[in-house]
């Protein structure tokens, strides 16, 4: 762990429990009351307040040169999460293989474009 | 299931690609404000495609898989592309254009401790009252 220090590391755990924590919580709340309105708010405002204080204000330390979203922490919280609620993992298998493909096509043309 | 699978990428294409040039972009001309309104221009469409009209084929039983899986996984093989006043530049590499993803891992790993320490927290939130916790 080079070029960490212990606010790196604390910011990082502190932003990657922050944004899967609020969509948990938040953003399923806002459906059940506005309807798909309420997704597309809370689309705008948990995200967004989250990329501000993750990436925008840097709680996320990079440690290399490849990207690491915010959003895989979303993906990991929401599976952990939605796992201890009682989701079954093997029943999540096709969606899984889904998001590897569409992370790979969408890194094809994200890699041809510039 | 295959074929809801290949839709499934498709939108989770959709959704790492708009993220990762519009951001960026709209950071390059806005700046944190700009960083802010990409939220509300990308996200809540790709979550009424992927997850309101369910292109993404989440099982009601299974585990959640959120779009932002494949929105991560975009950054991490294809990187990022900022559109300046100059046209397409790329801000970040991917594992698709040269970039070295093991000095990432470190960070991947700091921010998976963390995303488990999140989602056990809206559990507890989410579970209490259901039964006693």
């Amino acid at each position: 762990m080079t070029g960490w220090t212990t606010a790196n590391i604390l910011s990082t755990l502190f932003g990657a429990a922050l944004f899967p924590f609020m969509i948990a919580v938040a953003w399923g709340k806002m459906v059940e009351v506005f309807g798909a309105a309420g997704g597309w708010v809370a689309g705008f405002w948990i995200v967004g307040v989250s990329w501000l204080l993750n990436h925008g204000l840097g709680l996320h330390h990079q440690a290399g040169d490849v990207w690491i979203d915010m959003a895989m922490a979303a993906f990991v919280g929401l599976f952990v999460q939605s796992t201890l609620a009682g989701g079954k993992p093997g029943k999540a298998v096709p969606a899984l293989i889904s998001g590897v493909l569409g992370g790979l096509l969408g890194g094809l043309i994200l890699s041809i474009m510039a | 299931m295959w074929k809801r699978i290949i839709v499934g990428a498709f939108g989770g294409a959709f959704a790492g690609v708009g993220v990762f040039v519009i951001w960026p972009s709209v950071l390059y001309h806005l700046n944190w404000w700009g960083g802010f309104f990409a939220a509300g221009t990308i996200i809540p469409i790709a979550w009424f495609i992927n997850h309101f009209c369910g292109a993404i084929p989440n099982d009601p039983e299974g585990s959640w898989v959120d779009m932002a899986f494949p929105i991560g996984l975009s950054a991490i093989f294809g990187g990022i592309v900022q559109v300046t006043k100059d046209g397409p530049v790329r801000a970040a590499h991917g594992i698709f254009t040269g970039g070295n993803p093991l000095p990432s891992m470190q960070t991947l790993a700091v921010q998976f401790v963390g995303a488990c320490i999140g989602g056990l927290l809206a559990y507890w939130l989410l579970s209490a009252g259901k039964k006693e916790a």
